[in-house]
């Protein structure tokens, strides 16, 4: 599977917002271990959880809200 | 209190499920662990069959952390892939998360790790944890207490363990020590690295000290000026609070009941009037 192909498979799940923040990984192994869970989980969508500022609140509030 | 989160964990995983822990072994190849060994063959047939279509509706959360500050030699990156939000959050306390960062340190040390956990149905019976060595990978499913599916901590911890081991040998390690500093009378600061095992006083030891590094973790190694030098892979504070009290341990019940601390609580146990003990 090319870089490319892994890129694609995980865009697939991503939103827009998700999408800008993937454009800074370029690691071909962080992409291929990433699309290789993908392809194994099978998630609906991705949140890429990169440290924005806010991120800890983020994660408890959508913490509450889901589970 | 603002800030603090109460999280609830299944009855039957209060803690670690050490039996249900294995460390996957290659042919030929002996794993000395604590842990049990699990031929290979055997464990890629367990991660495909329970980890199939694990997140199915759900939300994949990727978090790109940093185990130490960014340039340090051994601040490994961490990449965890989880369907769980609380699991994002604790880390968020404890760990490092900057995409920018991660990839440096990539780049730096040569290798990454990686930790993948589905929450699953949450039957502890059903529950696996696994390391792998030689992928430097960890995987968890079924479970939810953080010893058993946050293993960028214990987890990686071990792979870590690993490199200093049989890649940097008499150069480096990678321990159970606190880190802190006590001040002398001219000024100067001895730093003090301390390894004990869990639950015997490593936070309050470092806590004595005059400035605080690390309770848990440490990493070590000699600088090419032949100084050595060491890092607290972690940024927060994970543990136990049985018998912390305000005379033995001021600073940490300052930072536990302080609204601007970020806490969150396990195993808490809620009376009849719905106060949190």
């Amino acid at each position: 599977m090319s870089d490319n192909n892994y890129l694609d498979i995980i865009l697939a799940k991503c939103d827009e917002a998700s999408k800008a923040k993937f454009a800074v990984v370029k690691n071909e192994e962080i992409l291929s271990t990433i699309a290789n869970r993908i392809e194994l989980c099978n998630p609906k969508d991705l949140f890429i959880h990169t440290g924005s500022a806010g991120r800890s609140r983020l994660c408890q509030k959508d913490g509450f809200r889901n589970e | 209190m603002k800030g603090h989160t109460i999280h609830f964990d299944p009855p039957a995983e209060q803690g670690r499920v050490v039996k249900q822990t294995y460390a996957i072994e290659d042919e030929g190849v002996y794993v000395s662990s604590m842990a049990n060994a699990l031929p290979r063959a055997e464990a890629d047939d367990l991660i495909q069959n329970n980890m199939k279509n694990i997140m199915d509706g759900k939300t994949m959360i990727i978090g790109f952390y940093v185990r130490g500050p960014k340039g340090a030699p051994t601040s490994y990156a961490s990449l965890t892939i989880s369907d769980t939000w609380y699991l994002a959050h604790q880390q968020d306390n404890l760990y490092r998360c900057n995409v920018a960062d991660f990839q440096a340190q990539v780049e730096l040390i040569g290798l990454f790790f990686t930790n993948t956990h589905g929450k699953g149905s949450l039957n502890t019976k059903e529950a696996y944890i696994m390391t792998d060595g030689k992928k430097k990978e960890t995987w968890a499913w079924n479970v939810s207490y953080l010893g058993n599916c946050a293993l960028i901590k214990k987890g990686h911890h071990r792979l870590a363990n690993d490199d200093a081991i049989y890649s940097h040998r008499g150069n480096r390690l990678s321990e159970h020590m606190f880190i802190t500093g006590i001040k002398m009378k001219d000024g100067s600061i001895v730093w003090i690295d301390g390894a004990a095992p869990s639950g015997c006083g490593k936070t309050t030891t470092a806590m004595a000290g005059d400035t605080f590094v690390g309770d848990d973790l440490a990493q070590v190694w000699i600088a090419e000026d032949g100084t050595i030098r060491s890092i607290n892979p972690e940024f927060g504070i994970f543990g136990i609070v049985r018998n912390v009290n305000i005379e033995g341990d001021p600073l940490l019940m300052e930072r536990l009941r302080n609204p601007e601390s970020e806490v969150i609580w396990t195993n808490v146990l809620i009376d009849d009037k719905g106060v949190p003990h």
